[in-house]
């Protein structure tokens, strides 16, 4: 088997390469060789990258979102490249789970989404147990709930009415004289007892279903932790990169958490430190501690706000993984109090629930 | 270091190349800046760095690209579609249409075989020659002879009633005809039925018209719903005819066979109106953008469940039908569950009943259970387009075909249910050389100074660019 080697190590006369030792084994004439020769070697080194730049376990950083379009998935800023770079690889797992409400909670999850809740207005809902493991068949983590039941039969749809079919072909309204033909418009009856979620009065449209988020999740919340060693300042770093496009976003900053030694009198941010990924929050005096600082654009809800590039990640991440019959008539997150239908065995009127809340709606193409 | 993948992409020069060269000298030792300008050191380094610079400039950035989708453009798209996703790109196709042939009094009857009769078209310059053989019979009419032109190509379709057809082989008193009927033709008909549609009426406007067969038994006893340009179906019951249709003039005779079941419930009639003299539209190789988009929705046949993808790359990939689909939308149907709206379009817009069918035919075998996929053209809306624009006067003739072409490949290219910016339209205009400006207040689309939205979730529109534009030029 031949002895691998490169390019100077031929010229040099290495491993039976080359055999001038008048030049390449003098001062110069080494020099010479090894200049010329690394040169040669720098460009296969690249040639050998570049054929290996579309294979996920050797392409470059700044090549995994070109492998990922390609494999048709959405890598995102929450997760870290080796878990990007496996999800590639095992995408063909994936794919054949295309469809199924697992693998469109899973994709949901990687791409900052965790959390989410699948309702269909047929009375099921879909979560997940645990966070998924990139390569790995989440199936295992479907948890399947059944939604609240209806305490009274369905039948939201209008009257039941006779429309009248004209020899001309043309519908009018209730029985026309001299009509060839009727027909009757009835709604469906949905008996009492069954499991519903109802999107609205339509009770035969069954291919429906809303993404729901109960709680926060990255994409929707901006923040970082500030954390000072004996200091003055410390750095804080969103856990969303690509949340601001510049530098025009409002923050809090809470209160600290003193892990050893005494508090500080005050801190607060320093908007010169401030960049669209990070900024600094400044003591009044050293301290030792960590502080949470939330980060957020003008009127939105500190709490509950997505970029739109985010939300057109998830809407396409949806449209991509969902059945192509069904209709996702929205993205719907609990910002405070109680959220209609869901948990499941929530009950109105329990003790201790007051009125009140927000659910912010996003809606789908 | 690490090379990222733009550093891979980038083409360097012959220069770089050489500079990359003499730093990797000068970490030898070598005090390559006192080499002088023409030394024999510096000679040598520049023939080497460009006996390299092929690798620097071509291979490494090709090798690195042509494995990319986002990167990789024709010949090196083609392979990767071939070798990794297993896909070959849809070839180029020729237009095919009916020409009527007419001999005057006293002439005729001329036979002829397939390939002997070659036409072209004034306006476009385009030729086409006859498929089959035939005879012009004496002082008579032959319809319906097909005819397909020279080259593969979008640009081979020719309007109808051109008035303008020659014979270049010629038949002496023959003239031709192009002629296309308010309805195209025939009906395309799915299904098991021996019945048929007599189509009547004076239609108003662009329409698509499907045909559902809801109950079986003879006219006037089978039950039938119509879809009118994708809207919800709606059921006229079992009745024998219908006259103005949704009221645009559209008459609908349901005639029976001579045997058999005339209408078995399930069967679908689809035909459009205005009708065409084309059978298949031509259509130019599989652009890298559908191509790319065919790779990636490859993926969604890994899954036993359909998504809307999985429809999408059935539609794009059917085998007889070849490049005619460039564009492609699904939506579920508003109004039935896991029905699904498959609306197709080509270059040139709306497909010919036969290419809808054929699309139908093949998504139709491979559909997931339950879901009912309905392949479907988007009917055409006109667009005129008005406004004041200043010219130079001496590219006034130059500045008016640009427009046009610009027009044209913007408005008919929006796609289905697309939006037509009006910003746009005023850009492409300054864009053309000889434009001087352009009086903005005045610029319209259909008469109104705004974007125009084409259709919505439930109807299905595509753009037809009116021409000539109806820009009022001002010579300056």
């Amino acid at each position: 088997m031949a002895v691998q080697q490169t390019i100077a190590q031929w010229l040099r006369g290495e491993g039976g390469g080359v055999n001038i030792p008048w030049f390449s084994g003098r001062e110069n004439g080494a020099a010479w060789v090894n200049g010329w020769g690394g040169y040669v070697d720098a460009q296969i080194s690249l040639l050998k990258e570049a054929a290996r730049a579309n294979w996920p376990d050797y392409g470059p950083t700044d090549a995994l979102p070109h492998q990922a379009g390609d494999a048709g998935l959405i890598v995102s800023q929450f997760e870290v490249e080796a878990n990007q770079r496996t999800r590639i690889k095992t995408a063909w797992g994936d794919h054949g789970r295309r469809g199924q409400p697992v693998e469109l909670l899973t994709q949901l999850y990687w791409a900052g989404w965790g959390g989410s809740v699948i309702v269909q207005q047929n009375g099921l809902g879909y979560s997940l147990s645990a966070a998924p493991t990139a390569g790995t068949d989440p199936t295992g983590l479907l948890v399947i709930t059944d939604l609240g039941e209806t305490i009274a039969d369905l039948n939201l749809f209008p009257a039941p009415q006779r429309e009248g079919i004209t020899t001309s072909g043309q519908t009018a309204a209730l029985s026309p004289a001299g009509a060839a033909s009727t027909r009757v418009i009835t709604s469906k009856t949905i008996p009492a007892g069954n499991s519903w979620w109802m999107f609205d009065s339509r009770t035969d449209l069954c291919n429906r279903f809303a993404v729901i988020f109960p709680s926060s999740t990255p994409a929707l919340l901006t923040y970082g932790i500030a954390t000072f060693a004996a200091a003055t300042f410390a750095t804080v770093t969103w856990n969303n990169s690509r949340r601001f496009q510049d530098e025009n976003y409002l923050t809090l900053v809470g209160a600290p958490v003193v892990t050893s030694g005494s508090p500080p009198g005050s801190i607060y941010e320093s908007s010169s430190g401030r960049t669209t990924t990070s900024t600094t929050i400044t003591a009044s005096s050293a301290w030792t501690g960590t502080a949470l600082v939330i980060a957020f654009p003008a009127g939105t809800n500190p709490f509950c706000n997505a970029s739109d590039s985010d939300l057109n990640v998830v809407r396409t991440i949806i449209r991509r993984w969902k059945p192509g019959t069904t209709k996702c008539v929205g993205i719907y997150a609990l910002v405070s109090g109680l959220m209609w239908g869901w948990p499941a065995d929530q009950t109105w009127g329990d003790a201790g629930l007051k009125w009140g809340g927000q659910v912010i709606t996003f809606s789908t193409p | 270091m690490t090379t990222t993948l733009q550093q891979l992409l980038t083409a360097l020069t012959q220069t770089q190349a050489y500079n990359d060269l003499l730093g990797f000298l000068s970490a030898e030792g070598f005090p390559v800046t006192a080499w002088p300008a023409g030394s024999v050191e510096r000679t040598e380094m520049m023939a080497i760095s460009s006996v390299l610079v092929d690798v620097v400039t071509n291979y490494i950035p090709a090798i690195a690209g042509g494995n990319f989708l986002d990167y990789a453009a024709t010949d090196w798209l083609r392979l990767l579609a071939a070798q990794k996703f297993n896909l070959e790109y849809n070839k180029a196709t020729a237009t095919v249409g009916l020409v009527t042939l007419t001999a005057a009094t006293g002439s005729g009857p001329y036979p002829f075989n397939a390939g002997d009769l070659i036409i072209t078209f004034g306006a476009s310059g385009n030729r086409y020659t006859n498929m089959f053989s035939g005879t012009v019979p004496l002082s008579g009419d032959l319809p319906g002879v097909l005819f397909r032109a020279a080259f593969a190509g979008s640009q081979y379709n020719d309007p109808a009633n051109s008035g303008d057809i020659t014979l270049v082989t010629p038949l002496p008193g023959v003239s031709l005809t192009n002629p296309a009927g308010d309805y195209s033709d025939p009906v395309e008909h799915v299904g098991a039925g021996t019945g048929d549609l007599t189509l009547g009426g004076t239609p108003i406007g662009s329409h698509q018209v499907l045909i559902n067969i809801d109950s079986s038994g003879a006219s006037g006893v089978a039950s039938w719903s119509y879809q009118l340009d994708g809207a919800p179906f709606v059921s006229v019951g079992a009745v024998s005819s219908v006259t103005n249709l949704g009221g645009d003039g559209i008459n609908i005779t349901l005639v029976n066979g001579g045997s058999g079941t005339s209408f078995v419930e399930g069967d679908t009639y689809l035909f459009s109106t205005p009708g065409t003299w084309i059978q298949d539209q031509g259509s130019d190789d599989e652009s890298n953008d559908s191509l790319k988009g065919r790779c990636r929705g490859r993926w969604s046949s890994l899954s036993d469940i359909a998504t809307e993808e999985y429809y999408d790359v059935l539609a794009r990939s059917t085998p007889s039908v070849g490049s005619q689909v460039t564009q492609v939308i699904v939506l579920p149907d508003a109004e039935i569950n896991n029905r699904l709206n498959i609306i197709v379009a080509g270059p040139e817009g709306a497909l010919p009943g036969g290419t809808v069918d054929d699309i139908q035919a093949y998504v139709s075998s491979r559909p997931r259970i339950t879901d009912n996929p309905v392949v479907q053209s988007p009917a055409e809306v006109d667009i005129a387009l008005a406004g004041t624009v200043y010219v130079s006067f001496s590219q006034l003739a130059t500045a008016q075909a640009a427009a046009q072409t610009a027009m044209l490949d913007y408005v008919n290219g929006v796609g289905i249910n697309g939006t037509i910016l009006l910003s746009r339209i005023i850009e492409l205009l300054m864009e053309i050389t000889g434009m001087i400006k352009i009086n903005v207040a005045t610029v319209t689309i259909n008469s109104v100074a705004a974007d125009f939205v084409l259709g919505d979730s439930s109807t299905f529109e595509a753009a037809s660019l009116t021409i000539p534009l109806g820009l009022t030029w001002v010579t300056v």
